[in-house]
């Protein structure tokens, strides 16, 4: 859980924001990492907790949110969701688009998005479920947006939460292959 | 059964792939229209996924959906990833989303690399299950009847010609014996058996390019029948493949073993060498309808155009051409014949492939026959993995005992073409869980699209 009860800056990111990544470097395991500082060309000193660094794409949670694990033999439903272990977490503005959001809404696994989020140390500040009239709601579906498509975990573990079977993520990419022994 | 189809697949799928993957992001930027106008018709908001997209083209067509694309081959996926796509590595026939999350699956020229019917079926029941109801499937595959030609078996293996696939010729890829290859086509000095165009390379690397900057052109390209237009730089390649030898290899089916139960005859394989070995008699032909006996030097003195666009980074000259692809082998299976088509050039064409508008003659037919040189080659009784020559060093020409090379082998990828209808049987038969909408021929490929019933 993140310590802090004031919202991260960053999500509320000014569109405006350059295109290289804020990375936030957090240890393995994701436990989370307050992010201090927000940042815009010319802005204040980051924090050093902060690294600003020209990375590549990365996995968004969005995806993060259909993906399952395939190992044989689980439960139903055993393999979803995969808990995020994330070594290096980047942020990227993404132009918002309020009519896309709202059409992802009811595709999502709300409470997985909200569990990804906060293991990344961007809790998202959304409600437990979104409210009835979530599309007209643009501050929710801003922050929607932003937990679904700019943040991007770019080294990592996705582990499976019944076989603890642990898929890497490198250069922002899932590797989901299994042995033939485990397939 | 299961361990031989994924021996086949590692050998002349994966591994081809991924030591091919530097050569494809030139020419994979071009993507088939009806794939395009299929990804355009998606809902905004849409979650598309598409099953073995390489370096992703297909990612990009449409900015209102979500993509997600993924493939076997990690090479091919981080040149998606640098592209700023969004994907992964997974395989088909596990895939790792939960069930039917997707509006829209693709599957361009992806199932005909599984090598087994039951493998074909489960990667279609694999896309089938993480698509909502209601939800479309595209699948493209190579077909069987080409224009003006068909391959004679439904299971081949293809050679992958690096050369004219890619205008940049990277080093950074390559790995142990691979390295060799990449330095003799580095010299400039082309091999001839490294001019072996394959019907792969031809089709998955260069399509017709739908250029979405230029609209006036889309506009016209859709107007015609064939809905594609094709620039003069690809006509000036097309005609250069059309005039440069085309070989492939046929495997038998494993299908086709299975049925024969002649699994006695296979034996159980220590490493992938074996399997070729004993499982992948390997015929060489020129075309799919083939005559027997006619024989002579491929394409002497043939010499492809020098103001041929393509040919600017290849440096192509008169080359003689050798019969190492003649290199012929007994179907050891069925001690089957060995026949061998050859004639001159023209008769070449490329067999596959958006190569609508050219019309290339079938030199192996009767025509072809008086054209042809008469002198004799002596048909090879050979394994796939004897030649350890390099591309370079292995100067085989008409008479010569030695191999097609190791490298030519090695890059040399296996496909099941299918028959008119059979994707749709497959479907049908084995799939219930998807209603096929329309099914057409595109181009040398079957092509279907599907959608998952219930409501």
């Amino acid at each position: 859980m993140v310590g802090t009860s004031k919202p991260a800056p960053l999500n509320h990111v000014p569109r405006s924001m350059t295109s290289s990544p804020l990375r936030v470097s957090s240890p393995r395991h994701g436990c989370p990492v307050t992010v201090v500082t927000a940042v815009q060309s010319g802005a204040a000193p980051l924090s050093p907790e902060v690294t600003q660094t020209g990375g590549g794409a990365g996995m968004k949670l969005l995806t993060h949110n259909l993906l399952c694990s395939n190992v044989r033999g689980l439960r139903p439903g055993g393999g979803f969701p995969l808990r995020i272990q994330a070594s290096d977490v980047s942020v990227r503005p993404v132009p918002f688009n309020a009519a896309f959001v709202a059409r992802l809404v009811p595709r999502l696994r709300w409470g997985a998005l909200l569990e990804a989020a906060e293991s990344l140390g961007h809790p998202s500040e959304l409600p437990p479920e979104p409210a009835p009239d979530y599309e007209g709601d643009e501050a929710f579906l801003r922050r929607v947006h932003h937990v679904l498509l700019e943040v991007e975990v770019l080294e990592g573990f996705l582990q499976c939460p019944d076989s603890g079977r642990q898929f890497p993520i490198s250069r922002g990419i899932p590797n989901m292959l299994l042995s033939e022994e485990e397939a | 059964m299961e361990h031989e189809a994924t021996q086949l697949e590692k050998q002349h799928v994966h591994s081809v792939y991924e030591n091919t993957a530097a050569y494809f992001n030139d020419l994979q930027s071009k993507a088939w229209p009806r794939v395009r106008n299929f990804l355009l018709e998606q809902k905004p908001g849409s979650l598309i996924a598409d099953i073995g997209c390489g370096t992703g083209k297909y990612l990009s067509v449409n900015n209102q959906v979500y993509n997600i694309g993924c493939d076997y081959c990690g090479p091919l996926v981080e040149i998606a990833r640098k592209k700023d796509e969004e994907v992964l590595v997974c395989d088909n026939l596990n895939l790792p989303f939960r069930d039917q999350c997707f509006n829209a699956v693709i599957s361009i020229g992806v199932i005909h690399h599984f090598s087994t019917k039951q493998r074909r079926i489960k990667a279609i029941k694999e896309m089938a299950r993480v698509l909502i109801p209601g939800g479309q499937m595209m699948i493209y595959v190579w077909a069987m009847e080409q224009k003006n030609r068909r391959f004679e078996k439904q299971d081949v293996l293809v050679p992958w010609n690096k050369a004219l696939c890619s205008r940049h010729f990277s080093e950074s890829n390559q790995s142990g014996d691979k390295g060799e290859f990449v330095h003799a086509v580095k010299s400039q000095d082309i091999h001839p058996a490294q001019l072996v165009i394959s019907d792969c390379s031809y089709q998955t690397n260069l399509q017709p390019e739908i250029d979405s900057k230029h609209s006036h052109n889309m506009d016209h390209c859709l107007s015609r029948a064939c809905c594609m237009k094709i620039s003069e730089e690809e006509n000036r390649f097309y005609s250069a493949l059309g005039r440069s030898f085309r070989s492939w290899f046929f495997s038998t089916s494993l299908d086709e073993s299975a049925l024969r139960k002649q699994a006695d005859k296979m034996k159980p394989p220590k490493n992938e060498g074996d399997w070729a070995n004993s499982t992948v008699p390997i015929q060489h032909s020129r075309h799919c309808s083939l005559d027997l006996g006619h024989r002579g030097t491929l394409l002497k003195e043939q010499s492809l155009d020098d103001d041929d666009v393509f040919v600017e980074s290849l440096s192509l000259k008169k080359t003689q051409w050798s019969s190492a692809t003649d290199a012929l082998r007994d179907l050891s299976l069925n001690g089957g014949h060995q026949s061998v088509a050859q004639s001159k050039s023209e008769e070449a064409s490329c067999i596959n492939g958006p190569v609508e508008d050219r019309d290339y003659s079938c030199g192996c037919n009767k025509d072809g026959a008086g054209k042809s040189n008469a002198s004799k080659s002596s048909f090879k009784r050979t394994s796939t993995t004897d030649s350890t020559d390099s591309a370079l060093d292995s100067a085989v020409s008409v008479g010569d005992q030695t191999d097609a090379t190791l490298d030519t082998k090695a890059f040399m990828r296996y496909y099941h073409v299918f028959r008119e209808g059979e994707l749709c049987s497959l479907v049908e038969e084995s799939v219930p869980e998807l209603q096929i909408l329309s099914s057409c021929y595109d181009h040398g490929n079957w092509c279907i699209i599907a959608e998952k019933r219930g409501t």
